[in-house]
């Protein structure tokens, strides 16, 4: 299981926040997997007999510092028919521990549908619910993925790009009352990912990205978030590097407004004999009202030393001076906040097709 | 072709030969604490409150966090050690072989070349304290800070853990329950000392624990440097350090501290520093960590007051064996304040070196600047280097800047400098000294050279 905080070196371990949890009365327990596996065929069937033990008797639900789940309820699920030959060996090659190991074992559990991609161009619609994806590309694969959701919804993703493949990966995530993305992403060999991810509004919003990356391969990760209101939105992209010559390059954009939180979490992990490796991330919130709050870790975790790694984050203010700089050119004070905001997320627009475009916009010009 | 300097190791590894005249028990209970507190002669509060400190700390749970103390036995620990040695007033009254012990680490020399006062502790007590006639006429206090506890009950009690409560963690607790020995700075209105102060603490024992407490206040107007300087030989077993600094940065004072941490390489060293500084004042941190098996030890500077500033300059050395787990926090209450924090950081040999930092932005630090600067060296792939700096900002009114960047030095550097003349070896050590300078140069001259000097020898050491 691959986990999400390793800090160690030379049998020396760092102690590592433990997490407490809540054991809930109200989780789901062996009449909703009944309700499971009667809609289940094929070798999936015991697997999530397997994962609900764990599920079931090792784990609670986080209470995060953070990111409070105060009010959560699981919603009762109906489970759509399920029969695919799944390679049972590659699900467990690919499991991990994700935002919490908890919420991934609810997405192997608990799944209201199973689905699997291969290579060429896919459109994923998300809704409320708990859905379970697995991603295999051989050669080329674009997915846009666009989630709306209203009350709840937590997503389990594997992926696994093959030696020399490619992925494009467009994630549109907006609103919902809680929503838990788990996300595990393999590049084999010369495998690259580029990927754009967009979360907004929403009460609770989690997503976590880990990226494993072998020799050679590349990955270009932009992250654009909006939060407002009452909401808060935690977000953890991780690159551990496991191979030579790899490139990794993380951005996150954003806006947090009204009484928003956003956390971001940027993590590059270089483990040893990643020689002459780049790995680098920056961030930036725009911070719009007083009571808004923006928390950033941003953090390097170095074994080799023949590498290029750097991070940095910042926040601030709409900036004075460009703002009057616009203005001085005719145009007023509401019209060049937007302008400001939209360049925040211009690059993201130029880079949508149709399908996504538009729901993106939407929340863009409803910032300022 | 440039000068060596000529190392001599043992300076900072000796066993001075000092008898004690009383060894605690190894261990800790509430007999051992009325013990030490009728032998300093306390006041009531000050049994209390470490009898208090006690109970909290046997219920309070280890770290969270940070390095892995499962080997550091708290019951095996000699929690107070009192050297065969009154304190002494003059240099000529402190016993020799005690002196012999100082005179090695430079500490009289130092005192009448460039010092204001000087406070040297050994094991758990201090043994000798000496402040400039001059500054006494002043009304600055400068003593040992059982001395202080007795002549000025009421001073020392306003402000002895109130900025670092018992209740803050662990090792706070412990600090509360079995202090011993530290110093007890007073600086009155618009006083400004020209010349730094300083302590010096070494532990001469094995399996012992040094659990000096300073205080520093600093009045209105007033300036202040204090140098701390800590070293060890080293014996197979675990010694440990948990000393407590608070200091006290009234409106438009200025207070520098500045640390070389030298513990030998078998000592846990789990210090805690925090300063709070009102209107206008300013708090500069400076510190080289350079010994200590595993160190956590995370500076806080709390921006209390308007338009106060907070600098954060350090250096952390890991070498082979070591994990240094070191940082720095700032808290931002009051508009207009300002921070710096640059941590500066190298590996080698197989060390860790972790930088954790936290940064926080209150709703109220409106129009508040903070700058947070992270480097790291990494001389060999056998070592590593990790940075998790936390960043809080709760106001739209804020600049907010984080850097970090880890590397190792660049082969076209040392092929430049080898092509001018210099072998590697002093190539790379050169290249060293420009990566610590920042931090260097803002030591006294005296102590640039001394932490330069350590530092080769480290280096020299692992990659020599």
């Amino acid at each position: 299981m691959e986990k999400t905080l390793v800090l160690e070196h030379d049998g020396e371990k760092a102690v590592v926040w433990e997490t407490p949890q809540i054991f809930s009365e109200n989780d789901y327990g062996y009449d909703v997997l009944e309700k499971a596996l009667e809609k289940t065929e094929g070798p999936l069937k015991e697997w999530r007999r397997k994962k609900f033990l764990e599920y079931y008797k090792e784990w609670g639900f986080p209470k995060w510092k953070r990111c409070s789940l105060d009010g959560m309820v699981l919603p009762e699920l109906s489970f759509n028919h399920v029969d695919l030959d799944v390679d049972i060996s590659l699900l467990e090659k690919l499991d991990f521990e994700g935002s919490h190991r908890k919420f991934v074992l609810l997405g192997d559990a608990f799944f209201t549908d199973f689905k699997i991609y291969g290579d060429g161009k896919h459109l994923i619609r998300s809704e409320d619910g708990v859905e379970n994806v697995l991603v295999i590309v051989e050669k080329e694969a674009e997915i846009h993925r666009i989630s709306k959701v209203r009350r709840f919804r937590n997503t389990v993703m594997r992926i696994l790009v093959k030696r020399n493949a490619t992925l494009k990966f467009i994630n549109v995530d907006l609103s919902g009352d809680f929503t838990f993305d788990n996300a595990f992403i393999v590049l084999e060999e010369g495998a690259k990912l580029s990927m754009r991810d967009f979360r907004a509004f929403g009460h609770r919003k989690v997503g976590y990205v880990l990226v494993k990356k072998s020799k050679l391969s590349e990955t270009d990760m932009r992250s654009y978030f909006y939060q407002n209101g009452t909401g808060i939105t935690d977000l953890l992209y991780l690159m551990r590097f496991e191979g030579e010559e790899a490139k990794g390059r993380l951005k996150g954009n954003g806006v947090v407004d009204g009484f928003g939180k956003i956390v971001f979490r940027g993590i590059l992990d270089v483990k040893r004999g990643s020689k002459n490796i780049v790995a680098e991330e920056a961030e930036h919130t725009l911070i719009l009202s007083p009571e808004a709050r923006m928390e950033a870790i941003p953090s390097l975790w170095v074994d080799e030393n023949e590498v290029t790694a750097s991070h940095s984050a910042s926040s601030s203010s709409l900036d004075e001076n460009q703002l009057f700089y616009i203005m001085s050119r005719g145009i007023d004070e509401a019209e060049a906040k937007k302008l400001i905001v939209r360049g925040i997320f211009s690059d993201l627009l130029d880079e949508l097709e149709e399908s996504v475009k538009g729901d993106v916009e939407d929340v863009v010009n409803q910032i300022v | 072709m440039m000068e060596r300097i000529i190392l001599d190791d043992s300076r900072f590894n000796f066993v001075p030969k000092v008898k004690t005249a009383y060894k605690a028990p190894p261990g800790l209970n509430e007999r051992l604490i009325e013990e030490i507190s009728r032998a300093k002669n306390e006041p009531e509060w000050m049994l209390k409150h470490r009898l208090e400190s006690l109970r909290i700390f046997k219920e309070w749970h280890n770290p969270r966090f940070g390095v892995d103390i499962s080997e550091l036995d708290l019951g095996k620990i000699v929690s107070y050690i009192r050297p065969d040695a009154k304190k002494g007033a003059s240099w000529e009254e402190v016993p020799e072989e005690v002196k012999e012990a100082f005179d090695r680490l430079g500490i009289p020399e130092a005192e009448k070349k460039y010092l204001a006062g000087v406070g040297a502790q050994l094991d758990s007590e201090i043994v000798y304290q000496n402040i400039k006639k001059e500054l006494e006429k002043l009304g600055v206090i400068f003593l040992d800070m059982e001395s202080a506890v007795r002549e000025y009950p009421d001073l020392v009690k306003e402000y002895f853990m109130k900025l670092v409560p018992n209740t803050d963690h662990k090792f706070a607790a412990l600090h509360g329950a079995i202090w011993s020995g530290g110093t007890f700075l007073y600086v009155p209105a618009n006083v400004k000392i020209p010349m730094p102060l300083q302590a010096y603490f070494l532990m001469s024992n094995p399996g012992m624990g040094q659990f000096e407490h300073t205080i520093i206040v600093a009045e209105e107007g007033s300036e202040v440097t204090f140098i701390e300087g800590c070293s060890a030989p080293r014996y197979n077993v675990i010694n440990l350090h948990a000393g407590m600094v608070e200091i006290y940065v009234k409106r438009g004072a200025k207070v520098k501290y500045l640390t070389i941490q030298n513990w030998s390489k078998n000592t846990y060293n789990l210090n805690t520093k925090r300063s709070i500084v009102e209107e206008e004042g300013s708090m500069t941190w400076v510190s080289g960590s350079l010994g200590s098996y595993k160190t956590m030890l995370y500076p806080m500077t709390i921006l209390k007051g308007k338009g106060s500033r907070a600098e954060s300059m350090s250096i952390t050395y890991a070498g082979p064996g070591q994990h240094m787990d070191t940082g720095s926090k700032v808290v931002h209450l009051a508009p207009y304040t300002s921070s710096l924090v640059s941590a500066k950081s190298i590996s080698l040999g197989g060390g860790w070196a972790f930088y954790r930092g936290l940064l926080k932005i209150t709703k109220e630090a409106v129009n508040s600047k903070a700058s947070v600067e992270c480097a790291a060296l990494m001389l060999d792939n056998k070592s590593k280097s990790d940075t998790v700096p936390i960043i809080e900002v709760e106001t739209d009114k804020a600049d907010v800047g984080h850097e970090a960047r880890i590397g190792r030095i660049g082969e076209d550097q040392i092929f430049y400098l080898m092509s001018r003349g210099l072998s590697e070896q002093e190539a790379k050590s050169m290249i060293v000294k420009g990566f610590v300078e920042p931090v260097v140069k803002e030591l006294p001259f005296e102590y640039a050279v001394e932490l330069n000097k350590l530092l080769e020898l480290e280096i020299e050491k692992s990659i020599g």
